[in-house]
């Protein structure tokens, strides 16, 4: 065989095995098209028999609906869910922080219809409405003359425009506002104060769209005013977008710094997220965290402790270790399915197992744990007390705040604002449904709420922020790790002052 | 080699014991404070026997159960907290300008609640209140309530204040540490019961005050130790901060 022909018989030979490949995977391709659609028509037929034979049947586009249902519960994805336009469009607002209705909520109370949450940022904060303020009447309707509608959210129970006149008991006097419905943005920083000189607070309620730019203006505002330490709050912090808690979490590392991996299906090399923009690599931090942090928030927390940023305080957050997308199947329905699972810096996982006990914990440790970091609610009536009782104190803290509000009382310094109000409160006797508490229970109590009532009122949203961290044990923890012993709201120890009058029960017994 | 043998022989390792003895002194782990209580600074030199004893009064460090629950939860608390000797002796308390002690746990016990409080000050030789002594509860107002509760035991004790800090042992100006003392103390059930207050956590944020009757005169406020030995008494007083009132 000449070399001629040798060549020859190489390409027939290479022609032929070229061949043979193409062919194998054009049937292998062929035969997985043809399962593929071999599946489909399984379905399909297994829809149609039932919509036509089964004796309770449904509709075939319900039958669809629920055989997407059952195909992603079978899936063990806790996060997995089939979204209607309805769903989607919620689903996608808040993510991108989008305010749903007046941003107002109601509670009825014995007869009354008073506001219990007005939202930051929302048309009823924007006309003025308060925490506390009584609704007297909604476009001329008095709320005594049978106004029934449903309270909670105001989507339903308020016009899309209210004129509302509102009693608010701290001024004593009404106020008429106006309120319209409209689109709104929920801002993701919803406190940011100085506690201290160099000591600044931020709370980030939500990972949204716009979460890291929000959160860089407010910590660059409280840097201008002398902050030269943070506390950042992601107490009850759900979460969100995934790459706005890296944006939000690299404002504190150097730039180029691991934030975060993703690791997806198929044993892919894991994706790196890091940090771009770098802003305060080397401030003093603290990060505040408890079982409602989660998601991007815990990116941010894992982030920030694994480069050694940052002591977390609080207790064990929630442990979402993955990451969703929304795949659109129909202008109709939608499909939210886990995708990826992130990795912290020092590559853990964060993701709670399913089952309980210890096997089942996940998320992160705090470094100062505490046995509970729920936010106090310096607002909060006494648990365990008669309605007679919370309305007996509610009143006395309202004519004490309009009292001081009367006499232009200094809100300033905090303890001398508190140990006035206590010595108003402490001079009279008790109202007879406060019988049944202590005399130094019930004069605490209403010495509270007058004081963060005033604040409220006077606007004092930092003297207020300070004044909480009497009932928040993780603001205390966590100013100890910034400034070790410092007290921003120190109070004043003393003995109730006596009475000034006896007390009627006294007076009736003698003779 | 005889001087290199001599060096890796048996004088060296008793030197490095007693070296290492002399380290552990200064930073005690938990678990062996827990079973070994903390003994006040005592002097073994002849010159010193020679003395008449001192009238300095013997810590009251005899509840070992309760040091162990102090000591358990502190470092439960504080990740990586070093649990440090108490060298004050256990009836003096310092002035400092710390904070009230607050209380941050309580637990229901058989006998009474348990109440877990803290502070953190400059320095780890100004605990605020005396161990076995008297304190009286006050609300996080400030309000002094007519409940008082005993001190059990007391824990310096150093916390990072820093991430990823590693605390040096012995060494006082780290700044990757910061110093506070743990206090334990219990309330009798009688005073809990004719209190309304729930009894798990119902505590959580009440200041601890020194009892009235057991504070010095103001002139006898003083930040050395030895004024503090002579009265024996605390010195935190509540007319330091009452200038502050209104008229």
């Amino acid at each position: 065989m000449n070399a001629r022909q040798f060549t020859a018989a190489m390409g027939a030979i290479a022609l032929a095995g070229a061949t043979f490949a193409a062919g194998s995977w054009f049937g292998a391709a062929r035969a997985r098209s043809s399962g593929d659609w071999d599946d489909g028509r399984l379905l399909s037929t297994a829809i149609e028999s039932v919509r036509a034979n089964a004796l309770d049947s449904l509709p075939s586009e319900e039958l669809v609906r629920r055989a997407v249902t059952g195909m992603l519960r079978e899936l063990h994805d806790p996060y997995a869910a089939m979204l209607r336009p309805d769903s989607y469009k919620s689903y996608r607002g808040t993510l991108h922080g989008a305010g749903l209705g007046l941003g107002l909520s109601l509670r009825r109370q014995a007869g009354d219809v008073t506001v219990a949450r007005v939202a930051i940022g929302s048309p009823a904060a924007g006309s003025g409405i308060r925490n506390g303020d009584r609704v007297l009447s909604v476009n001329g309707v008095p709320i005594a003359d049978g106004w029934g509608r449903p309270v909670g959210d105001t989507a339903s129970a308020l016009p899309d425009t209210a004129r509302v006149i509102l009693w608010r008991a701290s001024l004593n006097d009404t106020i008429s506002v106006g309120v319209r419905r409209g689109d709104w943005h929920m801002p993701a920083v919803t406190d940011a104060a100085l506690l201290g000189d160099t000591i600044g607070y931020v709370r980030l309620s939500s990972i949204t769209s716009r979460s890291s730019e929000e959160l860089e203006d407010a910590v660059a505002l409280l840097h201008r005013r002398g902050a030269r330490a943070l506390m950042l709050d992601l107490r009850g912090n759900g979460g969100g977008l995934f790459d706005e808690g890296v944006r939000a979490a690299g404002l504190f590392l150097p730039r180029g710094a691991l934030i975060a991996s993703l690791a997806g299906r198929g044993g892919v090399r894991p994706e790196e997220h890091r940090s771009k923009s770098s802003r305060w690599p080397t401030m003093p931090l603290t990060v505040l965290v408890d079982g409602g942090t989660a998601s991007a928030a815990e990116v941010i927390a894992a982030a920030l402790r694994d480069h050694n940023r940052a002591l977390l305080v609080g207790t064990p957050t929630y442990g979402k270790g993955v990451v969703q997308r929304v795949v659109k199947l129909t202008p109709e329905i939608s499909l939210r399915l886990t995708t990826a699972r992130w990795l912290t810096p020092n590559g853990n996982m964060l993701e709670r197992r399913q089952g309980k006990g210890a096997a089942a914990r996940g998320g992160l440790l705090p470094d100062v744990r505490l046995d509970d970091a729920t936010r106090g609610d310096p607002f909060g009536l006494p648990q365990g007390i008669s309605g007679a009782a919370t309305m007996a104190l509610s009143h006395l803290a309202d004519s004490l705040t309009a009292r001081a509000l009367r006499e232009n009382w200094t809100t300033s310094p905090l303890s001398t604002l508190e140990a006035h109000f206590r010595e108003v409160a402490a001079a009279e006797p008790a109202p007879q449904a406060l019988s049944r508490m202590s005399r130094a229970d019930w004069v605490n109590a209403v010495t509270r709420l007058a004081t963060v009532r005033l604040l409220e009122v006077e606007q004092a949203i930092e003297p207020l922020l300070r004044y909480s961290t009497r009932t928040d044990a993780a603001l205390r923890a966590g100013l100890d790790v910034l400034a070790p012993g410092l007290d921003v709201a120190p109070a004043i120890p003393l003995a109730l002052p006596p009475l000034s009058r006896p007390e009627p029960r006294a007076r009736t017994s003698q003779p | 080699m005889t001087g290199v043998r001599s060096l890796s022989g048996a004088p060296v390792v008793a030197l490095a014991a007693v070296a290492l003895a002399t380290a552990l002194l200064s930073v005690v782990p938990a678990r062996a404070l827990a079973a070994q209580p903390a003994r006040p600074r005592t002097d073994r030199s002849p010159s010193v026997r020679a003395q008449p004893p001192r009238p300095a009064p013997a810590p009251r460090d005899d509840d070992p159960l309760a040091r162990s629950s102090l000591d358990g939860w502190l470092v439960t608390r504080y990740r990586d907290a070093q649990l440090l000797e108490d060298t004050v002796p256990g009836t003096r308390a310092m002035p400092s300008a710390a904070p009230f002690p607050r209380v941050e746990s309580s637990r229901a016990a058989g006998t009474g609640d348990t109440l877990f409080a803290v502070h953190f000050n400059a320095g780890r030789d100004e605990p605020v209140l005396r161990a076995g002594g008297l304190v009286r509860l006050s609300e996080p107002s400030g309000a002094i309530s007519s409940r008082s509760a005993r001190v059990l035991v007391r824990r310096p004790f150093r916390a990072p204040a820093v991430p990823g800090a590693a605390l040096r042992p012995g060494t006082r100006t780290d700044k990757a540490g910061r110093y506070g003392w743990g206090y334990l103390l219990v309330v009798s059930r009688a005073v809990v019961r004719t209190s309304s207050k729930p009894l798990d956590g119902a505590w959580r944020g009440w200041l601890l005050v020194e009892q009235p009757d057991t504070i010095p005169r103001r002139a006898d406020t003083s930040r050395s130790a030895g004024a503090a030995g002579a009265t024996g008494a605390p010195l935190r007083t509540d007319s330091v901060r009452a200038d502050t009132l209104p008229p």
